[in-house]
């Protein structure tokens, strides 16, 4: 290594981003050339009175200001859709109106004989359709098609289960804010068609095994589960005197793909007195959770942005406390939520082990 | 199980502010520092890393996970820090535009290791005299030094941050730490004792 080379490489050196070999050159060079060790031990001077510069604190108004701003640009967002909404209600108010009645006598396939009267040039064939422009960013997913607004026709394109969602448009509502909440309404249950293919299923099992040795299977036992990415979430012990025999009940928590192989380990391992399986779908449950999480989110989006507008302190206070409970609401359904992701991640298996002592 | 700072981010998609504010709480004065140091003040400082954070929440959606967010977050600070002083056609500032300390004093703060008045005269004298030349880089210069020496991040990080590859990195941190050596050493006045 050269000098040339060596004041290049330096930094590298410092930063321990060299290859052993090239940092032994390095270390070569520095006992073998005064100039070059000089520089470096001046190097070294440098960054130690760089790296003794502190961090500034925030400035004592920082969280407020930024929050307000924040505040700010979420009222703005909302404040383009206002009008996209109330321009889309009032026409799908009167189509939704419409519908009804129609609903409300057949069928929706049979629609086509009523259509004729209204668009004279468009083929019988032609099931009704829905156009909305999308005014909420949050209701954006595959199954409400997003086309811009026909000026004659207000019009919504059909979901892959059109009688499910239809269903919903039976919201017989005069008022524009309602019609908006119908929006929401259908937005938030037109999604949930689109999450059907997933199904959540909470996997849980009970075992009761008799065997010899309690202590070396807890052993194994535990090993194995932790091998799978599971954990041993509760142990109960109990022994009984008179017959000094011991029984535990292990409760395992195991990676939902992992469950059969589970069982088939812990089935192994002595004998297998009882059994009991259950799979229970909650995907329902959690689809209204995760919808009810979505409402509110909205709501209290609508509710920062009338925060922001509103002047007077008594209305301030007011919808200060409607955000409160809307808060609330929306971190005891997050929990909910999230205690439904948990399980289903993660399947439950009860298992009773029971020592069977010498027999007498 | 789950990625805490996961969860956050899927909620500020959602629009939900305060899922936004836990989410920076750990970031905050990191950026608001790194806008301190490019923009060499407190007023410029918060207006820019608070603009950086709103783009943050307005693009959230836009976030997929592939680099770590904290990296994510920070180049959006540089890049607007950057964008700001090009827009400005900044210079280097007058000699005498001194970098706010917490109370804009001299004599607080001072750490432990130093064990006499006039020890700790020095070390606040080395400290402004390195604050004063760090200022005198050019921005692209700057910018490293202040990723890598004061905020302490890695090469990788830095390189991500910069959207560049490792080996500009190297280039870039070497050729600043030696003009910085240079500035520091033209600054240093011959009488006075520099420690650390």
């Amino acid at each position: 290594m050269n000098c040339k080379e060596f004041v290049e490489c330096m930094s590298l050196y410092i930063d321990e981003e060299m290859t052993e070999i090239e940092k032994k050159e390095f270390e070569i060079h520095i006992l073998n050339c005064n100039k070059c060790r000089q520089e470096y031990e001046d190097m070294l001077k440098i960054m130690k009175m760089i790296r003794i510069q502190e961090q500034s604190e925030l400035p004592d108004n920082y969280k407020f200001e930024l929050r307000r701003k924040l505040k700010e640009t979420v009222k703005e967002e909302k404040k383009i859709n206002w009008k996209a909404i109330t321009s889309v209600a009032a026409g799908l108010i009167i189509l939704i109106m419409s519908m009804t009645m129609l609903f409300d006598k057949l069928p929706f396939m049979g629609q086509d004989q009523y259509l004729t009267k209204s668009t004279n040039d468009e083929s019988p064939q032609r099931s009704m359709d829905f156009d909305i422009s999308e005014p909420k960013e949050a209701m954006e997913n595959d199954s409400v098609k997003i086309k811009a607004i026909d000026e004659d026709v207000a019009v919504v394109s059909p979901t892959e289960d059109t009688n499910f969602t239809m269903h919903n448009l039976e919201v017989e509502d005069e008022e524009i804010e309602e019609g908006i909440s119908s929006i929401q309404g259908f937005g938030a249950l037109a999604s949930r068609s689109s999450l059907v293919s997933t199904r959540k299923t909470v996997k849980e099992a009970y075992l009761s095994i008799e065997l010899d040795e309690l202590d070396k299977v807890h052993e194994q036992i535990f090993n194995y589960v932790e091998n799978k990415g599971g954990f041993i979430e509760d142990i109960n012990g109990e022994l009984d005197y008179i017959d000094e025999e011991n029984s535990h009940l292990i409760k395992i928590r195991i990676p939902s793909e992992n469950f059969e192989m589970t069982l088939d380990f812990l089935r192994q391992l002595g004998t297998l007195a009882d059994e009991n399986l259950t799979h229970v779908d909650i995907t329902e449950k959690y689809q209204n959770v995760e919808s009810n999480l979505r409402c509110l989110y909205e709501q209290e989006n609508l509710l920062l942005g009338i925060l922001y507008k509103v002047e007077d302190s008594k209305d301030k206070s007011l919808v200060e406390d409607e955000l409160n409970i809307i808060k609330e609401e929306i971190n005891s359904e997050s929990l909910t939520l999230e205690e439904y992701e948990d399980s289903v991640i993660l399947s439950t298996i009860n298992t009773q082990l029971n020592e069977i002592g010498e027999d007498d | 199980m789950f990625d805490r700072e996961q969860k956050l981010v899927r909620k500020c998609a959602n629009g939900n502010v305060k899922a936004f504010d836990e989410l920076i709480e750990k970031y905050e004065k990191t950026a608001y520092n790194i806008a301190l140091r490019m923009l060499k003040n407190p007023e410029d400082a918060m207006d820019v890393s608070q603009e950086a954070f709103i783009k943050v929440f307005k693009s959230i959606k836009t976030f997929n996970f592939e680099s770590a967010f904290s990296t994510w977050l920070y180049r959006i600070v540089t890049n607007t820090c950057l964008d700001f002083l090009r827009k400005r056609n900044s210079m280097i500032y007058s000699l005498d535009n001194p970098i706010q300390t917490e109370d804009g004093e001299i004599t607080r703060d001072i750490p432990d290791d130093a064990h006499s008045p006039e020890d700790l005269l020095e070390r606040e004298e080395t400290k402004e005299l390195v604050n004063k030349s760090i200022n005198k880089l050019d921005e692209n210069h700057r910018i490293v030094i202040i990723l890598r020496d004061i905020q302490g991040l890695s090469y990788e990080e830095v390189s991500s941050i910069l959207d560049c590859s490792i080996g500009t990195v190297k280039s870039r941190i070497n050729r600043a730490r030696k003009n910085l050596k240079e500035i520091i050493i033209n600054d240093m006045e011959p009488n006075k004792n520099y420690s650390v």
